[in-house]
């Protein structure tokens, strides 16, 4: 008989979080989370919740920004890396993912600056894995070799980023790095790693009804990537520049996206992810539902909204607590994540956003997921606050008054 | 192609206890991801994918049988 390996598990108001494999997390009811041993009559209070909404326990996932460094200045970083930064220490680094776990955290990604320059990302991934967490990476490729790539085979998933065929690439991070990309890509498919690709939208690497994201996605499909990342371009660091709104997506962009989407998945080669800022640009595809449903049907699949201070959070260099990678850290050390995450102000007010929600996201069905939208891009546009102005329903609210 | 206000294909109900599916080890290092494979209507995927966790859970209810019987602490990482 196989013997299976520990379920990790926590417990959470609705029943629990439960990781299968590196590929695969559960929320499981109540009772189904006491039948496999996990005890949570300390936080089932009250009825069984029929999704999974609501305040965490902790973290799901955490980024951890390792370094500074980088040898190139990409025009949207937003770190603002450069190649004078500087590397957090490795037992830093080694503490921070022993209250990771501690914390019960699942997924830990490493980022910076460039993380490939860290020396110590092979020892970070093997210490994460003997703490139960399951350890990714994110890469530009610069500096990876046949033989670091053998070094990462601990990572679950490295992705590396890559915006766009062409000029694309180029036209987005304001230099050719494109074939850097695509040997990294090609180099961790020899090494049996699976590879994901990053894709930040802008205009120029969506182009007209998604065509340069769609060659993207068939040429790194071609060259190995198991999955696509689409990430929404947020103006901060470096990006938080003047030229934001000549770079994001135009809303005619943004109307075609569920159908761009559509056929991708279609596709049926790679898997596609979105990243968390671009679930309120999908809300119109969800009108036709009740709230009820629109949420179940999101939370059922796993669709993370803006989950900043709740099922996300980020570990800054100065070893902060930040409610995501964008947002500013608050004042908890991470070696007191364990303790201090419910009460922590910076993430709890990242985490209670979607409690204050503001005309037309009150009235909105998949206000419960998508929790108000990208604040980065909000508190950008809007510093007086208000909704995210990129969504298509707050922009037709907007354009009706 | 479906229109862009066209809802998603339902799909089969998850496994009993199941609330919630996340895939995918969530590789991106500054704001997490959801896979939309099954939103945007991978129904067959979600039939292949169902059933195995329905076993992978079913897996574990019956290893932890004998430790609760031994009044065993479960290998819970909880």
């Amino acid at each position: 008989m196989t013997t299976l390996p520990p379920l990790r598990a926590r417990a959470e108001h609705f029943g629990a979080w439960a990781r299968l494999d590196d590929r695969t997390m559960v929320a499981l009811d109540r009772e189904t989370a006491r039948s496999l041993g996990i005890l949570g009559d300390e936080v089932w209070d009250g009825p069984q919740p029929l999704d999974t909404t609501g305040a965490l326990s902790a973290p799901l996932e955490v980024h951890v920004a390792i370094t500074t460094r980088c040898p190139v200045q990409c025009t949207g970083c937003y770190q603002e890396a450069r190649p004078e930064g500087v590397h957090v220490e490795t037992t830093t680094l080694l503490e921070s993912l022993d209250a990771l776990a501690a914390a019960g955290v699942f997924t830990v990604a490493f980022g910076g600056g460039e993380p490939l320059t860290h020396p110590a990302l092979e020892r970070l991934a093997e210490h994460a894995r003997a703490r139960g967490l399951t350890p990714v990476l994110t890469t530009s490729g610069i500096g990876l070799s046949e033989e670091r790539a053998r070094s990462l085979a601990a990572y679950a998933q490295i992705n590396v980023s890559h915006d766009g065929v062409g000029e694309a690439y180029e036209a987005v991070r304001g230099f050719d790095g494109g074939h850097v990309a695509e040997r990294a890509i090609r180099t961790l498919v020899a090494a049996g790693i699976p590879v994901g690709v990053n894709v930040v939208l802008t205009r120029d690497s969506y182009g007209a009804e998604g065509a340069h994201l769609l060659a993207t996605v068939a040429h790194v499909a071609s060259l190995g990537a198991r999955e696509i990342q689409l990430l929404r371009y947020k103006p901060a660091g470096r990006a938080a520049s003047l030229d934001y709104l000549a770079r994001r997506l135009a809303p005619v962009d943004v109307d075609a996206l569920p159908r761009v989407l559509a056929a991708l998945v279609a596709r049926g080669d790679v898997s596609i992810r979105i990243d968390c800022a671009l679930v309120p640009l999908l809300s119109p595809a969800f009108a036709a539902l009740d709230a009820a449903e629109a949420t179940r049907r999101l939370t059922s699949l796993g669709v993370f909204g803006c989950e900043a201070g709740n099922a996300l959070s980020a570990v800054k260099p100065s070893g902060l607590v930040a409610p995501c990678s964008f947002l500013g850290e608050g004042e908890l050390p991470v070696r007191d994540l364990a303790t201090g995450f419910g009460d922590d102000a910076t993430l709890a007010r990242a985490r209670g956003h979607v409690d204050r929600p503001s005309p037309p996201c009150d009235t909105c069905n998949i206000r419960r997921v998508c929790r108000g939208g990208c604040r980065v891009v909000a508190d950008h546009l809007r510093p007086l606050g208000g909704p995210d102005p990129e969504c298509p329903r707050v922009r037709a609210f907007e354009e009706a008054r | 192609m479906s229109g862009s206000n066209d809802v998603p294909p339902e799909l089969p109900p998850l496994p009993p206890g199941v609330l919630a599916v996340r895939l995918g080890p969530g590789a991106n290092c500054s704001s997490v991801g959801s896979v939309i494979d099954l939103l945007f209507g991978a129904v067959v995927v979600s039939g292949v994918l169902y059933a195995a966790i329905h076993v992978a859970v079913a897996e574990r209810r019956v290893a932890r049988a004998p430790k609760e019987q031994e009044n065993k602490p479960p290998e819970i990482d909880s």
